[in-house]
């Protein structure tokens, strides 16, 4: 494994190709390409990144990210894939991967529709709430797919100040194929996405002394509970973070189980039922956005619309569906809202009880404080 | 890691008393300045090689590569399903040791995320079937999720057999990496694991290295196979690179394509396979689940025949009456709870006087040794509350004492002990009001609905002295009383004229209550000596005396008029609130409790034959009945080649234009004798089937018109048991809701078998509809004229509102009177429509027209009727194989059979039709019903159906036979038995061809035994669906279903032609794939 002080005693110069690396401090004894680069400083003309470099996990970030990436998927991945690209990706592979999902849901649904009954006015009804709770269904799943990850990537981040989406951007060479790259130069990956091949280098700083460039890497031991004097902070945490890395994307992917059927089963409870969507839309279009409407009535209604709309009959389902209007509905209501409950607790527990530094063999000998060397070499 | 690194040796340095021989070139020979330095730039370290520790140890072990052992997977497809059964115990493995651990890797990480998509639809699709009630529906929840997945694992196949048809590739080639995990060869398409390869045939097995090198003498025959197939030139550099490239491309293309399709095809192929897989899937659950059902009951069957003689006849029938044996023989559970409930609600705390405590201890010693009362007594009075002068018996321990008390009857304990036990602990049981309405409350909850209220209404209303108030004579009652005259007469006074008020003398203002001697001298004159209670009419008594005594006193003062008045009515006010307040309840503990047991095991049993007819006959989601209704109006729909927009028109439209559109196809098919046959003889075969299935059902139920079964036999049972044990006041309510019970099923398959019926008559209808007009109005115009005004002064104009023929030619006529019919029979099958029933409002026709009945009487006939000939005949063959076959050229065993089947549906036909030909014409409406009571009735009134055929069996005509036993089967619940004996009796005399009747008997069978209009309900209860109704919702079923195919199958074709496109487009050469070799030699390249 590398770390900062085996760098600096051997004075290794491995031009590793993470990318494209900028030299542009020469006086550092570190390579390049295992410090981050600054982004603003290192784009080209369009605006994209030169070389490889983390992004700020901002809303505005994550949303120019999404739609990056969900652009590239009909334009860049998929004109690319069905000519064969011979650097086609895996990365690309599951970019394209994610298609089937948003047009296979909505399909299923207009399937199951047309196969309802909508004749006579009683049916027609009845089509109408079957189409809710769909509709209802598929919102559900996905809310609840998104607190199952959210909770565990929160509870990694504010604990061990990992943060599981933390992206990057990953800029790929352009020179190097002989068919020329079609429309491709960056990809957006997640810093944490893989366990093996985590890319370590980005968390390191620029700067000249390993207290400098170790910074990231001692802000998270020190949230671990492991001492800023500890051998090599940034070797001695990677096992951990990977430790951690791989139990939180277990339990994102477990929790996530509980919570989609947490979310279908609520979708599917009669307290949906009492509110009409046109009444909603109504609320929405004329009572909040429409015009002619008092200041005070618009807050009213926005009112109207998260609380009679929302709130009541998610809470009023909950509690539906733990009862259950039925002995077998009301056991599976009950056992799916506990084990819900049980699943997170028990990952939280895991979380913060089990990946804690105290609980594993720290190796401080103050031997090897790399800080005096540094400044003895330097 | 840091620390392994750091503890390996390389720096430590050599100490000065070791002695190591040279070594020629070895680094640490060479003088310092000798090595080199080629950046002098940058700091230099001297370098001296490590000692080794233990010499012996320090070769790194483990470090040196393994052979590579990765491999190519060929497996059929038994194999990896195993495999993948095998993986999903992996995954759960990964997924304990990353989430429990923090061990893992990125495949296993991935792993883990499959199995929680999988956990999670599995989650989900249970959550979905327990909301569901039908296993039907639960089952289908989870085939959906079946399907969904298969569907998912089958589209890259079938992509990937058309790629590896077209190229040879097999894009969902796995293997095995040498860590033992199973990847797919083209998964990333930047790593290209060639050496897979190398031991692998011509045709893509992989093969030992042996077995190879004995085939093969160069490595990669499979790529320069491929490379053959893919058109790749021979004579160039690399050219198994250049294969593997190649169908690197071809991966990603093939991949692509299953990305961008698997969206759509993934829901479509889940969707028609699930819809494929319901029919075998309901038919599973059906038979099951009957089957299931009809074993439980053949139990119940079991245990009734042990109960009862059954079998004999009615009135020498030896059946055990015991409730418990009935409880305990049926298997029946009562529940706990409920009887514990009931208790609390009939049993209170006994309050008691001390002294009346202590007499109860002393007559338990003295009077009551050896009793089973006095165990439960002396358990009472042990667990008494005493609380000064007050003593409270728990209520907990009554029930016991009450029970043993009744053991007191037959003992040698004198009376008057047993009336001084009863006075003193039956208060256990008397409910004031308030309580008395608790236990109301309880009763019509747990049995609203069920019919069993009844009979504990009438356990209340006929036994008086449960439901009757009651009010003890006690000291209590004397204080009560005191105080209520004293304050009604406070009040009386208070409300006069304060001036008034002081002019009253001071027995009056002063009035203290009632003394003692007066309350005994209201005593005396209303009761006996001894008594200690009241019931309601003695209590209006002592009302009357009590306000006599108590104005005895003021007898002899001189009052104002107005003064006496208001005073007397204050204190009538008063005592009867007082004596309302006093009333009290008492029940009858044990026999309340005997009927709560004995009517929850009724309800338990009916709820176990409910069981069966949810299966079979309910109308109930996923019954017999439900699954072919789903099914055979579908069925009859496509007979009839409706077309799509027709059948929009008729699921989409009112029913009267729905009805026409079926009208017009209707007369199409009757105008057609092949297509009417063909038509007809189908029907014939579905309805059959249908009502086959409901009918064997309804007979395990409610027998035949000979045989009894469950539903009869639990009826003769129960009502038997309930009479003997409460009387028949409380045993006629349970018969009853038997039989209400028995008449529900044969209704039910009623209403099936006419729902099917209904539209072959009406074809048959359709056909004959001019004869059947002709017959109604004449041949001929003059004979019209005659029939339908020959008797009515034709000066007086009728209005055409009342009278449907008014001003019509003989021709305009005809054809009203077709549309008339043709509607009754698509339609409106009530007599109720018929446009002259107003006629009799015509002045001086008060009896309406004479020739009104028989129209009525006719278009009954032809619209529930008999079938005519032809149609019955085609219905009678309709189960032969030929059209042209018939009775007379038939003759192997298998056809006799067929044909007697034939024979059967179309007696059954005929049955049904004369059923409902009764009801139609029996109904509650002005043409019947006897409202002009002063005046004659009109001609309606003549017409009895059901004499017809009596006077007709009477005289030898056995033609009509067979409806009058349709006709009494139906009414079996509706006739008392001895009815039903008289009108067997007139069947078999008529078979017999006896007419020697006793005029009354067939004068009640005419009047009230076959009278439909006893049965006071709607004909729309009583028929199935008319015809329209029923092409309705079929058609409702079939334009859904068609949107489904419409959607379903044009995705599944227009993706497949996409993809079959792409596919054809595959591995050639194109933007990023320009297919530029280097060739051995030039000349032979420039020439390709």
């Amino acid at each position: 494994m590398v770390t900062v002080s085996t760098l600096v005693n051997n004075s290794v110069n491995n031009h590793m190709s993470y990318g494209a690396a900028v030299s542009d401090n020469k006086k550092s004894k570190i390579d390049l390409n295992f410090q981050a680069h600054d982004s603003k400083k290192t784009k080209n003309k369009e605006g994209r990144p030169k070389a490889d470099c983390l992004v700020e996990n901002t809303f505005v970030n994550k949303m120019k990210i999404n739609w990056d990436k969900t652009t590239a998927i009909p334009f860049v991945h998929f004109p690319r894939g069905l000519g064969g690209a011979p650097d086609y990706t895996f990365f690309e592979f599951l970019q394209t991967a994610k298609f089937p999902y948003y047009v296979g849901g909505p399909i299923l649904a207009a399937l199951f529709y047309a196969g309802v009954k909508k004749d006579n006015m009683i049916a027609g009804n009845a089509a109408k709430n079957v189409a809710k709770h769909m509709a209802l269904g598929v919102g559900l799943y996905y809310l609840g797919a998104a607190v199952a990850k959210s909770i565990i990537s929160n509870t990694v981040k504010a604990a061990r100040g990992i943060d599981l989406n933390q992206p990057y951007v990953r800029v790929i060479p352009t020179s190097t194929n002989q068919t020329g790259v079609f429309k491709k130069d960056i990809e957006y990956h997640k810093l944490f996405e893989s366990v093996d091949f985590t890319y370590w280098p980005l968390l390191y700083k620029k700067g000249n002394t390993p207290k400098e460039i170790n910074e990231n890497y001692a802000k998270i031991a020190k949230k671990y509970g492991i001492d800023e004097d500890a051998n090599d902070v940034d070797s001695t945490v990677k096992p951990l973070i990977k430790k951690t890395v791989v139990m939180a994307r277990a339990w994102q992917y477990a929790l996530t189980a509980f919570y989609v059927t947490l979310g279908i089963g609520m979708a599917n409870q009669p307290a949906w039922e009492k509110s009409s969507p046109d009444g909603f839309k109504k609320t929405v279009t004329e009572g909040i956005f429409g015009k002619n409407v008092r200041f005070m009535d618009r807050l009213h209604n926005t009112k109207v619309m998260l609380y009679n709309y929302m709130i009541k009959p998610f809470g009023k389902s909950f509690v539906e569906f733990w009862k259950g209007h039925s002995k077998a509905s009301s056991i599976a209501g009950k056992s799916v809202i506990l084990s819900s409950a049980a699943a997170t607790l028990t990952a939280l527990g895991l979380l913060l009880g089990s990946t804690s530094g105290r609980r594993h063999k720290i190796e401080n000998s103050g031997t090897n404080k790399i800080k005096g060397e540094v400044k003895k070499n330097g | 890691m840091a620390s392994l690194i750091n503890s390996i040796p390389v720096q430590k340095p050599q100490t000065q008393g070791t002695v190591r021989p040279a070594q020629p070139n070895h680094l640490s020979n060479l003088p310092t300045a000798a090595v080199s330095n080629p950046f002098p730039q940058v700091q230099t370290y001297s370098y001296l090689p490590a000692k080794p520790l233990s010499p012996g140890n320090t070769r790194p072990k483990g470090v040196r590569p393994h052979k590579a052992s990765g491999h190519i997977v060929k497996e059929n497809i038994f194999e990896s399903a195993a495999s993948t059964v095998k993986s999903y115990a992996n995954y759960a493995k990964y997924f304990y040791n990353a989430a429990f651990k923090g061990e893992g890797t990125d495949y296993s990480v991935g792993k883990i995320n499959d199995l929680a998509i999988r956990t999670g639809s599995l989650g989900i699709a249970a959550v979905l079937a327990s909301s569901k009630f039908f296993p039907f529906a639960k089952g289908m929840e989870f085939i959906g999720l079946g399907t969904w997945f298969a569907s998912m694992a089958v589209w890259p196949q079938i992509i990937g057999a058309a790629i590896k048809a077209k190229t040879g590739v097999d894009i969902n080639q796995k293997y095995i990496d040498s860590y033992g995990r199973r990847k797919f060869v083209y998964e990333d398409n930047l790593y290209r694991p060639m050496d897979l390869f190398r031991h692998v045939d011509e045709k893509g097995r992989p093969l030992s290295e042996e077995e190879y090198y004995q085939k093969y003498k160069d490595d990669y025959a499979y790529l320069s196979a491929t490379a053959d197939k893919l058109g790749i030139p021979k004579n160039i550099h690399n050219r198994n690179e250049a294969a593997m490239n190649k169908m690197g491309q071809i991966a990603v293309q093939g991949k692509t394509i299953w990305m961008l399709t698997a969206g759509v095809m993934t829901p479509v192929i889940s969707s028609i396979v699930a819809d494929a897989l319901q029919t075998p899937l309901k038919n599973g659950i059906e038979k099951h689940r009957y089957n299931k059902e009809l074993k439980e009951l053949e139990k119940i069957d079991d245990a009734l025949y042990e109960l009862a003689d059954l079998q004999s006849p009615f009135d020498s029938r030896k059946i055990e009456t015991n409730i418990d044996t009935v409880i305990e023989k049926l298997g029946i559970k009562i529940p706990q709870l409920p009887e514990q409930e009931l208790n609390s609600l009939i049993i209170k705390d006994c309050e008691l006087t001390k002294s009346e405590f202590d007499r109860l201890k002393k007559i338990s010693e003295e009077n009551l040794a050896g009793t089973q009362l006095k165990t439960a007594l002396d358990n009472a009075l042990n667990n008494a509350v005493i609380n000064g002068e007050k003593v409270t018996l728990p209520k907990a321990n009554m029930p016991e004492v009450l029970t043993a008390m009744q053991s007191l009857n037959g003992s040698n304990v004198s009376g008057q002990i047993k009336d001084e036990l009863e006075h003193n602990l039956t208060r256990a049981q008397k409910l004031d009001k308030k309580e008395f309405e608790r236990l109301q409350k309880f009763i019509d909850d747990r049995y609203a609905g069920t019919g069993f209220k009844d009979a504990f209404d009438r356990l209340v209303k006929y036994e008086m002295r449960y439901t009757e108030p009651h009010i003890t004579l006690s000291d209590n009652l004397r204080d009560g009383l005191s105080q209520t005259v004293k304050k009604a007469i406070k009040e009386a006074v208070a409300n006069m004229d304060p001036e008034f008020a002081a002019t009253l003398p001071d027995a009056v203002t002063n009035y203290q209550g009632v003394t003692q001697e007066e309350f005994s001298k209201i005593i005396s004159r209303s009761f006996n000596d001894g008594a200690k209670e009241m019931n309601l009419i003695a209590n209006n008594s002592f009302e009357n005396i009590a306000k006599r005594v108590i104005a005895e006193r003021f007898a002899n003062i001189n009052l104002d008029e107005d003064a006496v008045d208001m005073i007397a009515e204050s204190i009538n006010k008063h005592i009867k609130k007082f004596m309302n307040s006093q009333r009290h309840f008492i029940i009858p503990q044990q026999r309340m409790k005997d009927l709560f047991r004995f009517i929850e095991a009724n309800k338990e049993i009916i709820s176990r034959i409910e069981k069966f007819e949810a299966a079979s006959i309910m109308n109930i989601s996923e019954s017999i009945t439900a699954n072919n209704w789903n099914k055979i109006p579908q069925e009859y729909l496509k007979l009839l080649k409706f077309t799509n927009e027709e059948i929009a028109q008729i699921a989409a439209l009112d029913s009267s234009s729905a009805s026409r559109v079926i009208s017009q196809k209707y007369e199409q098919i009757a105008a057609d004798p092949k297509q009417y046959e063909e038509v007809i003889k189908k029907m014939t075969k579905y309805a059959q089937k249908a009502i086959e299935k409901e009918a064997k059902a309804a007979e395990k139920l409610i027998g035949t018109a000979e045989t009894s079964a469950t539903l009869s036999n639990l009826k003769d049972l129960m009502s038997a048991v309930g009479g003997s044990n409460f009387g028949d006041n409380i045993g006629n309510p349970v018969s009853e809701f038997y039989r209400t019970t028995i008449f529900d099923v044969q209704n039910k398959l009623r209403n099936t078998i006419d729902s099917l019926v209904r539209p072959i008559k009406g074809l048959d209808t359709f056909r004959n509809i001019d004869k059947i007009v002709k017959d109604i109005l004449g041949y001929t115009a003059q004979e019209y004229s005659d029939r339908v005004y020959g008797h009515i002064d034709r000066n007086i104009k009728l209005n055409p509102n009342y009278h449907m023929f008014e001003g019509l030619s003989y021709e305009q006529a005809t054809e009203s009177l077709k549309a008339y019919i043709k509607d009754i029979v698509l339609d409106k099958n009530d007599i109720n429509n018929w446009t002259t029933k107003f006629e009799h409002n015509i002045p001086g026709v008060k009896r309406g027209l004479k020739y009104s009945l028989e129209i009525v009487k006719k278009i009954a006939d032809a619209v529930n009727g008999d079938m005519s000939a032809e149609t019955e005949e085609i219905i009678k063959n309709a189960f032969l194989k030929n059209a042209q076959e018939s009775i007379e050229n038939i003759n192997s065993e298998a056809d006799f059979a067929k044909r007697a089947l034939g024979e059967e549906f179309a007696k059954l036909c005929n049955q049904n039709n004369a059923i409902m030909r009764f009801r139609y014409l029996a109904l509650e409406n002005k043409l019947t019903r006897d409202f002009l009571k002063d005046e004659r009735p009109n001609y309606m009134r003549d017409y009895t159906p059901a004499a017809k055929i009596i006077d007709e069996i009477c005289t030898g005509n056995n033609k009509n036979l067979h409806v009058l036993e349709a006709l009494l089967n139906e009414r079996k619940t509706e006739i008392p038995l001895d009815g039903i004996a008289v009108v067997k009796k007139i069947i078999q005399k008529g078979k017999g061809m006896d007419v020697d009747l006793t005029l009354k008997e067939i004068e009640s069978a005419k009047t009230w035994y076959l009278n439909f209009a006893t049965s006071n309900k709607a004909i729309s209860e009583m028929s199935g669906k008319n015809v329209t109704e029923f092409f309705k919702n079929a058609a409702e079923n079939v334009r859904s279903r068609n949107k489904w195919s419409k959607l379903a199958y044009g995705l599944l074709a227009g993706t497949t032609a996409l993809t079959a496109l792409a596919v054809a487009l595959v591995g050639k050469k194109n933007y990023f794939n320009k297919d530029i070799y280097e060739y051995k030699n030039p000349q032979q390249g420039a020439g390709q």
